[in-house]
């Protein structure tokens, strides 16, 4: 990928955090304060999905075809 | 970071072909999660014969049904109550409710997520950073927030981007004035009615010239003037700040915006939308710029009540030129330049009511208010303009109405009765104006 900007770097690095902010979710079904802030922060998450991530997939699928 | 002129400048610069494979990625993606989700759509796609594996191309997706805004008032109020089964998500992960205006008839009732109210102000920021917005600026919005989304996801969007928002929603307009120079706001965004109203007020009424204020840059919604060569003139004369337009809709989303660069169109955000231009006559879908069609939109990337080949009816043409900014979103000429619904027959010419207002704006001596009434004399259609001389310019009267037929006719092709109105007599809006009324269904 041609780009100044580190996109698989990036797009690992929001795969992992979305994997922790699912993980916390869990462990906070019951727990008001820690699930609804979780879905805000999947949201968040969700845009750097559209912003990095769709592209490097894109990429991906290039590659491989 | 400031000085990136672009939100995010891989997709924004994208080579075409690329988007393209986005696009035609995020559509399949789209479309199968409606289809999975949705009973209404999933009913549409299957009398059709459409189902998620048959989109492969372009050419496939044209066999996509469109969606009406009639379809969508037809199921809304059934359950799950009151969107209808459009939705593609459990009620309790809806955290918006928003309306349509109910211009073109009853209101549309649409639901967000909160990740699709993320999205709305993720458009909007693409729309405010490419606009010049940064965390510098200190922007006001002199708008009554209420069930309309319109500003709602900018102020978001303004947020977002680190800027300081100061919301004017129930202030009146001398004190929304006073706070903008009391506060020293460098930005603000309203609809060009209301833009061009404020300055009036301003002036005449508060004796404060609003080039002094500050405002560096304006934003504008809900009507076409900001794309309207001698609206956008006189906004940016009265308050010596460049003015931008931008096009959305509660059931689509904000898809287009003018850059910094004002190349006479707005971008389409193609990252996020597709955007197909269909020839209204015969169907067809324009590919080359310079020829008009209306509008199907999809927005690629909202979930809870989806936008897939939604007919807005929006009047639009693909611009040749490339913007000079170095986005490659591709650039609508002249930004929306009507609706298929708004474009009426007056002696069997048709007259696109945007053209009126070019011209009333474009004479010097006339005030920004004006409203145009067409009736029916026998089966004549006849034409009647109404428009305010600025105090002062009464000696200029027989000039000015010389002026303005000679322009109207040129303009239009129409012939026109043209009435003059003291000063403030008119009507004025602070939202949507109304200002174009066929009267002829009383004659019929």
């Amino acid at each position: 990928m041609q780009s100044k900007y580190d996109l698989p770097a990036m797009d690992a690095e929001v795969r992992r955090i979305k994997s922790a902010v699912q993980k916390l979710q869990s462990m906070g079904a019951d727990f008001p304060a820690v699930a609804r802030n979780s879905v805000r922060i999947l949201a968040s998450l969700k845009m750097m999905e559209m912003n990095i991530c769709d592209l490097v997939a894109i990429e991906s699928q290039t590659e491989s075809s | 970071m400031d000085k990136t002129p672009f939100w995010n400048p891989v997709l924004e610069t994208m080579d075409p072909g690329k988007l393209h494979n986005l696009q035609l990625h995020k559509f399949k993606r789209i479309f199968k999660w409606t289809y999975d989700n949705s009973r209404f759509h999933r009913g549409l796609y299957d009398k059709a014969d459409v189902k998620p594996e048959d989109i492969r191309s372009f050419e496939d997706i044209r066999r996509v049904p469109k969606v009406e805004k009639s379809m969508m008032r037809d199921i809304q109020r059934k359950d799950p109550f009151p969107y209808g089964d459009m939705l593609c998500v459990p009620l309790e992960q809806v955290t918006e409710f928003r309306q349509t205006s109910g211009t073109t008839g009853l209101p549309v009732y649409q639901a967000d997520t909160w990740q699709d109210w993320e999205w709305w102000a993720e458009c909007w920021s693409f729309i405010l950073w490419a606009q010049g917005y940064r965390p510098s600026d200190r922007v006001f919005l002199p708008f009554g927030y209420n069930i309309f989304v319109a500003f709602w996801a900018a102020h978001y969007a303004a947020e977002k981007i680190g800027c300081e928002v100061v919301p004017g929603g129930v202030l009146d307009t001398s004190a929304r004035i006073l706070k903008i120079q009391e506060l020293k706001a460098t930005a603000m965004m309203a609809t060009p009615t209301y833009i061009l109203g404020m300055a009036d007020t301003a002036k005449r009424k508060m004796q404060i010239d609003p080039e002094t204020l500050g405002i560096t840059k304006i934003t504008c919604a809900g009507e076409p003037g900001a794309s309207i060569p001698s609206t956008k003139q006189r906004m940016q004369d009265a308050w010596n700040a460049l003015v931008y337009d931008h096009a959305g809709a509660t059931e689509i989303g904000a898809w287009s915006f003018e850059c910094s660069a004002q190349p006479g169109g707005m971008h389409v955000n193609e990252a996020f939308f597709l955007v197909e231009i269909e020839d209204t006559e015969t169907g067809e879908i324009i590919e080359e710029p310079g020829r008009r069609g209306k509008m199907i939109i999809t927005a690629l990337d909202r979930f809870a009540q989806p936008c897939v080949r939604f007919d807005s009816k929006d009047i639009i043409e693909w611009d040749s030129v490339p913007c000079e900014c170095g986005r490659t979103f591709r650039l609508i000429k002249g930004g929306v330049v009507g609706r298929s619904d708004d474009i009426t027959k007056v002696k069997g010419v048709l007259l696109a009511p945007s053209a009126i207002e070019e011209v009333v704006r474009s004479i010097d001596g006339l005030g920004n208010e004006y409203e145009v009434v067409v009736d029916k004399l026998g089966d004549v259609d006849r034409i009647k303009l109404k428009v305010e001389l600025i105090p002062g310019q009464e000696e200029r009267a027989k000039a000015i109405e010389e002026s303005l037929k000679d322009r109207l006719r040129l303009k239009t092709n129409l012939g026109y009765r043209i009435e003059f109105y003291d000063y403030g007599r008119l009507p004025r809006y602070d939202v949507k104006a109304k200002r174009f009324k066929d009267m002829r269904e009383k004659h019929d």
